[in-house]
C-alpha cells in the first residue's frame, strides 16, 4: 500500500507543482477539468454507447408522450411508470463505466482529499496530537513526545486510559515540515507535521494495520508494524476553499466543475453520457 | 473470461471502497454524476410536467366536457380500427382465401364481411384516399393524380402540397437569410373525417394515410405519408456512388456520382438540398471517404461517424447533416447498401429521408410526433414513396434487395401502428401500409409468364413473392385481431386493385395522329411535358395518369377551345373515338371507357381536373412516355420496366377489397362510404355534402358514390391550409 501511495504521490506532486504558489483554487479547477474530460473518454470507451442513447431516447419518447395524451389521465400514469422504467434502464446502463470509473476516480478524490479537506498549521496555531494504543502490555505514562526546535508543548498530556489514548496540545512557533518523535524506552515511532502556508498534501492520520487511515492518508507512510502506537492523528484546521469568491467545500466545487466540464465536452469527444 | 475477471476484480474493489470509505468517497464523480444527474433531471422534468398537466386537468376537463359534450354520446363503439393495405387485389384475395392461405382474413369475413369496395376515377392512390379522408370525390377534395398541370406553363407540379421558401430575405454577401418561415401549402380540399371526429371530442391516430402532407392540425396524432419529399426535394431520388465512369446515367428516380479511388480508399461527396440561404443555390455536400477492407466489406467515414458496409446488405438509417452555414445544419437520414467493392466500386443510398427527429419539414402533427415516434423505435423512413421503385426500375437494385427494403420499411410501419392501437384506448386509429402497393406493382410481372417485363429478368425465383406478401399481410390482420375488443370496429380495406400492366399507350401519340394535338414546326418528337408542342394549334392533350385535357380558352394559357358547344362537342368526339380503343399489335380492347369528368365529379374543384377520365382496360395504362409528355410518333408500346402491375386502367376492373368485423348492410360499399361509417359509428352527424353513407346501415339501392347529383362542397370545409414551420 505504502508503495503504490508513494508512486501516486510522485505523480500527483508532479501534476500539482504548478500551481505550487498559486491559490488552491486554481489546482483544483484545473485537475476538475482535466478529471472531467479523461472520465468522458474512460465512460466513452467502457459504456454500451448505443444502449445508454437508446435508453435515454426511450425516456425523452415518453417525456413526449405526457404532452401528447395529456387530455388522457389513464394514459399519463401509463407514461410516468414507462419513464421510472426507461429511467431505471437508462441507470443500469450507467452501472459498467460507474464500475471502471471508480478506481480512478477514488484516486483522484483522496489525493485530492489530502490537499484540501485539512490545511496545515499556520504559525501561532495551536493544534491537537492523538495517539491510539491498543497493546494493553504498553502504559500510557511509559510514552512521550520529542519536539523539534519551532515547536512547543502548550500544555502537559492528557491520557485516556478508557479509550487508550494520549493527547499533547502544541504551538507552531516557526514555519516548516516538521518530524514529532514518540518514545517509549528505547523504541520511537514518528509523525509529520507541517507548518506552511502552500498548498501540500496533509496526512492528518497515519495508522498501523487500519487500511481505511491508509488509504486516505497517502501522503506519509503508514507506522511500522512492530511500532507500540496504533494510530496518530493530527487535529490539523479545515481547509476554506474560495472559488471566485465563493465559500464551499472542494467536493462540492469539484463535482460541480468536472460534471460542467464534462458535460460541455461531450459533443466534441462525441460520447453519450 | 479475462474480461469477466476484470470485472469481478473491479466489483470487489468497489464494494470494499463502499464499505470502508467516508462519506467524502460515496461521491465517485462525473461517472456517477453523469447517471444520475440525468436522471434525476429527466425524472425531475418528467413529474413536474406531469404535475402541472395534471394540475390543469381538470380545468381542461371541464372545458373539453363543455365544448364536446356530446363527444362519445351516441358513439356505437369504443374504437373504430381502420388498417389500410394499399392495392390488395380482390381476385388475389379471394383466390387466397378459397386456398385457406388467409385464414384471419376468412375469420374476419366469417365474423362480419367481405366485399368489393369501389374505388375513386381515377383508381389511383391520392386520389381514392383522399377520396377515403374526406368522403367526397375528387371534384370536392381537387386531388386528381399525383401531378396537376399548370395552366399557364402546362408543366406539372405536386397535386397536393406546395413548399416555397419566404419572400422576405436579408442580403449579406453570399448569404440570404430569410426574414420569415418557409410556407407548405396543403392543396387537398374539404375536410377529413378524422378532423370533423376531432372537433367532436375524438381522438384519432392517422398513420401513414397518403395524401396527408403536411399534416392537418386536428385533436389527435398523425403521421404524413405520400407526397411528404425527401431531403432534395422531390418524391424519392436514390443515389448511385461508383467508380465506373462508363456507366449509363440513371434516367429516373436517381443520380449518379462519379467517385475516386486511390488504392483501397475511395472518396466522393453525397449531394444534399439546395442551400437556401446562400445566393446562388448552391447544391450542400457531404464528404465521405470509403475504404475498401475486403471484397465483401467496407467501412464509410462520415465526419465523425464510421458505418461498416456489407455486401448485399442495408445499414442501419445514417444521419446525414448538411451545413449550411452560420451554424445551422439540414438533417436527413439514409441507409447504404453496398453493392460492389470490384471491380468498380458501387454503393447505393436511398432517398435521404426526412429526419423525423430533426424534421426539417413537418411530417406530423403535433409538430413532435414524428420526434416522439423516432425516440422510441429508432429512425424510419419518413419519404411519402419510401420504397424505391425507381431503383429497380432502373436496374441499381435487384428484387431481393427491394424487396428487403420494403419490408425493412414495413417492420417500421408495424411497430408504430401497433403502439398507436395500444394508446388508442378510445376513438379511432388508422394506418395504411404501402408495401402491399409497391411489392404488386414491381412483382406483378412474375404472375404471368408471357409479360413483357420478363424478359432478362429472373422470374420463376419471385413467382410467390406477392402470394407470400398477402399471407403476411395476413398475419398482420391477425395480430392486430388480438388487439380487438368486442366493442371495436375493425375494418381491413384497399384503396384499389391492381393487374397487370403489360402494354403502354401514348395517348398524346393518338392525339396527334388524329389532329388534336400540333407539333411545332420541324418537330418530331418532343422532349418531356410537351417541349415543342404548338399550343395555340392544339385542342387536347394528355396529362399525367389521369386522363385527357382540353385545350379550354381563358383556362388554359393557349387556350384554343371555346366553353360551351365547342367544349362539349370535342369532348364527346374524343370519347367516342377513344372508347374501345383495340391495339393494332394484338387485337385487344386496349380503353374500355373514357368518362366525362362532368358526370363523375362534383364540386367546386371539377373544372380542375381532367375533362375525360381515361378506362384502360386490364393490361394496359398510359405508356412511360405518354405519362411524361413526351410526343414521339409510338401510340401502343411494350411495358419491359419492372414496374409491372398497376391499378390505373377503368375503375370499374380494379375494385379494392373491405374486410369488417360487422356485418356490411350495404350492397356496394364505396370508399366514399368510409368516412360517413367512421362518422356514424362515433355518433357524429355527417355534413351535408358527403354523400356517400354508413356501410354498416341496410341500403336497397346501392351506394351512391358514382354518378352523384351535382353539390356545391360545404361552404365551411377548409379549402385551403398553409402550414408555417420553422427552420
Amino acid at each position: 500500500m505504502d508503495l503504490i501511495n508513494s508512486i501516486l504521490n510522485a505523480v500527483f506532486g508532479l501534476v500539482f507543482m504548478p500551481f505550487t504558489g498559486l491559490q488552491p483554487y486554481w489546482a483544483i479547477l484545473c485537475v476538475s477539468i482535466l478529471t472531467g474530460v479523461a472520465m468522458l473518454f474512460i465512460f466513452k470507451a467502457t459504456s454500451d454507447q448505443g444502449g445508454i442513447k437508446r435508453a435515454k431516447n426511450l425516456v425523452k419518447g415518453h417525456f413526449l408522450a405526457i404532452r401528447l395524451y395529456k387530455d388522457d389521465l389513464g394514459l399519463m400514469f401509463e407514461t410516468m411508470k414507462n419513464i421510472i422504467v426507461s429511467n431505471l434502464l437508462y441507470m443500469s446502463k450507467s452501472l459498467r463505466p460507474m464500475l471502471f470509473l471508480t478506481i480512478p476516480m477514488g484516486i483522484i478524490l483522496v489525493q485530492l482529499g489530502t490537499r484540501y479537506e485539512y490545511r496545515p498549521l499556520h504559525v501561532g496555531e495551536t493544534t491537537v496530537i492523538s495517539m491510539r494504543i491498543e497493546d494493553p502490555a504498553v502504559r500510557l505514562d511509559e510514552v512521550e513526545i520529542e519536539l523539534p526546535d519551532g515547536l512547543l508543548l502548550d500544555m502537559p498530556p492528557l491520557r485516556i486510559e478508557s479509550l487508550r489514548e494520549l493527547n499533547w496540545r502544541i504551538r507552531a512557533e516557526k514555519a516548516g515540515s516538521f518530524e514529532l518523535g514518540f518514545k517509549r524506552g528505547e523504541a520511537t515511532v514518528h509523525k509529520q507535521l507541517l507548518v506552511q502556508e502552500a498548498l501540500t498534501p496533509v496526512a492528518a492520520e497515519i495508522a498501523r494495520s487500519n487500511i481505511g487511515v491508509k488509504l486516505m492518508n497517502p501522503s506519509e507512510a503508514s507506522i511500522p508494524q512492530a511500532a507500540f502506537a496504533s494510530v496518530i492523528g493530527i487535529d490539523y484546521p479545515k481547509r476554506d476553499l474560495e472559488v471566485f469568491g465563493i465559500s464551499m467545500h472542494w467536493l462540492v466545487a469539484f463535482f460541480v466543475i468536472s460534471l460542467v466540464a464534462a458535460f460541455s465536452l461531450k459533443g466534441i469527444v462525441g460520447v453519450e453520457v | 473470461m479475462r474480461r469477466n475477471f476484470c470485472l469481478t476484480i473491479l466489483t470487489a474493489l468497489v464494494i470494499f471502497m463502499f464499505f470502508d470509505a467516508q462519506p467524502a468517497l460515496a461521491y465517485i464523480g462525473p461517472g456517477a454524476g453523469f447517471a444520475f444527474l440525468t436522471s434525476f433531471l429527466m425524472l425531475f422534468a418528467s413529474f413536474f410536467m406531469a404535475f402541472v398537466t395534471m394540475l390543469t386537468l381538470p380545468i381542461r376537463i371541464l372545458f373539453k366536457s363543455f365544448k364536446h359534450r356530446k363527444a362519445f354520446a351516441n358513439t356505437k363503439t369504443n374504437r373504430v380500427v381502420i388498417l389500410g393495405l394499399d392495392g390488395l387485389e380482390p381476385t388475389i384475395t379471394e383466390r387466397l382465401l378459397k386456398e385457406g392461405k388467409l385464414p384471419n382474413l376468412q375469420q374476419l369475413k366469417e365474423q362480419g364481411a367481405y366485399s368489393h369496395l369501389q374505388t375513386s376515377y381515377p383508381a389511383l392512390s391520392p386520389v381514392a384516399w383522399s377520396a377515403f379522408a374526406t368522403g367526397v370525390n375528387a371534384g370536392g377534395h381537387n386531388i386528381f393524380d399525383f401531378l396537376s398541370r399548370h395552366k399557364q406553363s402546362y408543366l406539372p407540379e405536386l397535386s397536393s402540397s406546395k413548399v416555397g421558401s419566404s419572400t422576405r430575405c436579408l442580403s449579406l454577401g453570399q448569404y440570404e437569410i430569410p426574414l420569415g418561415k418557409p410556407i407548405v401549402k396543403f392543396l387537398r380540399r374539404s375536410k377529413s373525417f378524422w378532423t370533423i371526429l376531432g372537433q367532436n371530442g375524438i381522438f384519432s391516430h392517422v398513420l401513414r394515410v397518403p395524401i396527408t402532407f403536411p399534416p392537418e392540425k386536428f385533436n389527435g396524432a398523425m403521421l404524413s405519408a405520400m407526397c411528404a419529399p425527401d431531403l432534395w426535394g422531390t418524391q424519392g431520388t436514390f443515389s448511385l456512388f461508383t467508380t465506373d465512369d462508363s456507366v449509363d446515367p440513371i434516367k429516373e428516380g436517381g443520380d449518379t456520382s462519379i467517385v475516386s479511388r486511390q488504392g483501397n480508399k475511395v472518396t466522393g461527396f453525397i449531394k444534399g438540398p439546395e442551400n437556401s440561404i446562400k445566393k446562388n443555390k448552391e447544391q450542400m455536400k457531404l464528404p465521405f471517404v470509403a475504404t475498401i477492407v475486403s471484397d465483401d466489406e467496407a467501412e464509410l467515414q462520415l465526419g465523425k461517424q464510421k458505418i461498416t458496409l456489407k455486401k448485399n446488405t442495408y445499414t442501419d438509417w445514417v444521419e446525414l447533416k448538411f451545413k449550411a452555414g452560420f451554424g445551422i445544419k439540414v438533417q436527413g437520414i439514409a441507409r447504404f447498401y453496398l453493392l460492389d467493392t470490384k471491380p468498380h466500386f458501387r454503393l447505393y443510398m436511398t432517398p435521404i429521408n426526412i429526419d423525423p427527429e430533426t424534421p426539417a419539414l413537418p411530417i406530423s402533427f403535433p409538430f413532435f410526433y414524428s420526434v416522439y415516434l423516432s425516440k422510441l423505435f429508432g429512425k424510419y423512413a419518413t419519404l411519402g414513396l419510401a420504397e424505391d421503385t425507381w431503383s429497380l426500375n432502373e436496374g441499381i437494385l435487384n428484387e431481393e434487395a427491394f424487396l428487403e427494403q420494403a419490408y425493412l420499411i414495413h417492420e417500421e410501419r408495424e411497430k408504430q401502428f401497433f403502439h398507436a392501437l395500444e394508446k388508442t384506448k378510445r376513438g379511432f386509429c388508422a394506418v395504411v401500409v404501402d408495401a402491399t402497393d409497391r411489392i404488386q406493382h414491381m412483382f406483378f410481372r412474375t404472375l404471368e409468364d408471357n409479360h413483357p417485363a420478363n424478359k432478362g429478368k429472373e422470374t420463376e425465383k419471385y413467382k410467390n413473392v406477392i402470394e407470400d406478401m398477402y399471407i403476411r399481410m395476413d398475419g398482420l390482420v391477425g395480430r392486430t385481431m388480438e388487439k380487438i375488443g368486442k366493442d371495436d370496429i375493425f375494418i381491413v380495406m384497399s384503396d384499389h386493385g391492381f393487374k397487370s400492366f403489360r402494354r403502354g399507350i401514348n395517348l398524346n401519340v393518338w392525339l396527334k395522329e388524329n389532329g388534336y394535338l400540333t407539333l411545332k414546326e420541324g418537330v418530331e418528337t418532343t422532349g418531356e411535358f410537351f417541349q415543342g408542342v404548338d399550343w395555340p394549334k392544339t385542342k387536347a392533350y394528355a396529362f399525367g395518369l389521369a386522363g385527357i385535357y382540353l385545350n379550354v380558352k381563358g383556362r388554359e394559357k393557349d387556350g384554343t377551345v371555346e366553353k360551351g358547344a365547342e367544349y362539349e362537342q370535342l369532348k364527346a368526339e374524343l370519347i367516342e373515338k377513344l372508347s374501345g380503343l383495340t391495339d393494332p399489335g394484338n387485337g385487344d380492347v386496349a380503353i374500355t371507357e373514357m368518362y366525362d369528368a362532368q358526370k363523375i365529379y362534383n364540386g367546386p374543384y371539377t373544372n380542375d381536373g381532367p375533362d375525360i377520365i381515361s378506362g384502360y382496360n386490364e393490361g394496359y395504362r398510359i405508356s412511360w412516355n405518354g405519362a411524361t409528355g413526351v410526343v414521339d410518333d409510338v401510340i401502343f408500346d411494350d411495358n419491359t420496366k419492372a414496374w409491372s402491375g398497376d391499378h390505373c386502367i377503368d375503375p370499374k376492373l380494379v375494385p379494392g377489397v373491405i374486410f369488417a368485423n360487422r356485418k356490411i348492410e350495404m350492397g356496394k360499399p364505396s370508399l366514399l362510404d368510409i368516412a360517413p361509417t367512421v362518422l356514424d359509428l362515433f355518433g357524429v352527424q355527417k355534413p351535408g355534402y358527403m354523400r356517400g353513407r354508413s356501410i354498416f346501415v341496410g341500403d336497397t339501392n346501392g351506394a351512391a358514390n358514382v354518378a352523384l347529383p351535382k353539390v356545391v362542397a360545404d361552404s365551411k370545409a377548409p379549402h385551403e391550409e398553409v402550414v408555417e414551420v420553422s427552420g
